[in-house]
């Protein structure tokens, strides 16, 4: 289990820090999986270790953004402020992007390209976010991508294909 | 205008990209989670090893005497009255610091009585 944790968990916290944009809430969210795994599945077969830490991570993940829907909601009910179209406000994963900026000194250490596609897929949606990462990246099969994402193996597909074709159109100028 | 590179070749560089990152990942953030990572296996030996500790084992053995007194508090209430006043005269018995042979002939004893009663 050590090592296997220790093989994944600098992608995991890269993949949490891309959708929540903070260092200190990836690692906590890392840290949150990681104790998950051990406590629940530490006894499954290793082959199953990877899907299920990931799913375990998409989750907490999901727990962040649903966490800040409610202290947004909160926040905006403190002030009073009318929203002019609340809809768009749901809590629906499916849309949301992810916030933005990310880590500013951590772009600089790692480059112009890779600030660039750490921006690219920032920007991304969640759900295509994750769907891209865990295939493009972990390398995770449709259907185990699909048991991470708590979702179908087709929806993946579409999350996939549309994450692809965004970042290559928004890194085209900067990957020559 | 220049063709687009296929997908799989695409991915690849992205991929490649990625791992440079996470090559390049800040010391103090691999640090931390390598101590997360300890802190969470840590964590599972002692919530595997906590159920042997002594002082865990109390509630259980608590839980076990209360109902094996509540087990034995029900077979006494659902006994014959007859097998309770026996158990009682066992214990007399018992307690008692004349020979126990003497209770062996006790009905002997009775019978003697009534017979010197009656002769008079």
């Amino acid at each position: 289990m050590d090592s296997f944790l220790a093989s994944v968990e600098r992608r995991a916290f890269r993949i949490a820090q891309m959708a929540v944009g903070s260092t200190e809430d990836a690692l906590d969210i890392v840290q949150d999986a990681m104790f998950g795994l051990v406590k629940r599945y530490a006894d499954k077969p290793p082959s199953d270790w990877k899907p299920l830490f990931y799913r375990i991570l998409m989750s907490r993940i999901r727990d962040w953004y649903r966490r800040r829907s409610v202290r947004n909601r909160w926040r905006a009910w403190l002030r009073n402020i009318r929203y002019e179209d609340r809809s768009e406000e749901t809590d629906s994963i499916e849309t949301l992007p992810a916030p933005p900026g990310g880590n500013p000194d951590a772009q600089v250490m790692i480059g112009d390209a890779m600030a660039a596609l750490d921006r690219a897929i920032q920007a991304l949606p969640l759900r295509q976010q994750q769907a891209f990462l865990l295939r493009a990246w972990e390398g995770l099969s449709v259907r185990e991508t699909a048991k991470a994402m708590k979702c179908t193996s087709g929806s993946v597909k579409t999350h996939y294909s549309r994450a692809v074709h965004t970042l290559r159109d928004e890194l085209g100028e900067h990957w020559p | 205008m220049k063709p687009k590179q296929p997908d799989t070749e695409f991915v690849e560089r992205v991929r490649q990209e990625l791992d440079r990152g996470v090559a390049h990942l800040d010391p103090g953030v691999s640090a931390r989670l390598s101590r997360a990572r300890q802190r969470a296996l840590a964590r599972e030996r002692e919530r595997k090893t906590i159920w042997l500790k002594p002082q865990r084992l109390w509630p259980a053995v608590a839980i076990a005497a209360a109902l094996v007194l509540f087990v034995m508090l029900i077979d006494y209430r659902t006994l014959p009255k007859s097998q309770l006043t026996s158990g009682i005269e066992d214990v007399e018995i018992l307690a008692s610091s004349d020979n126990p042979d003497f209770f062996d002939e006790l009905d002997f004893y009775h019978w003697l009585a009534e017979e010197m009663d009656r002769a008079g």
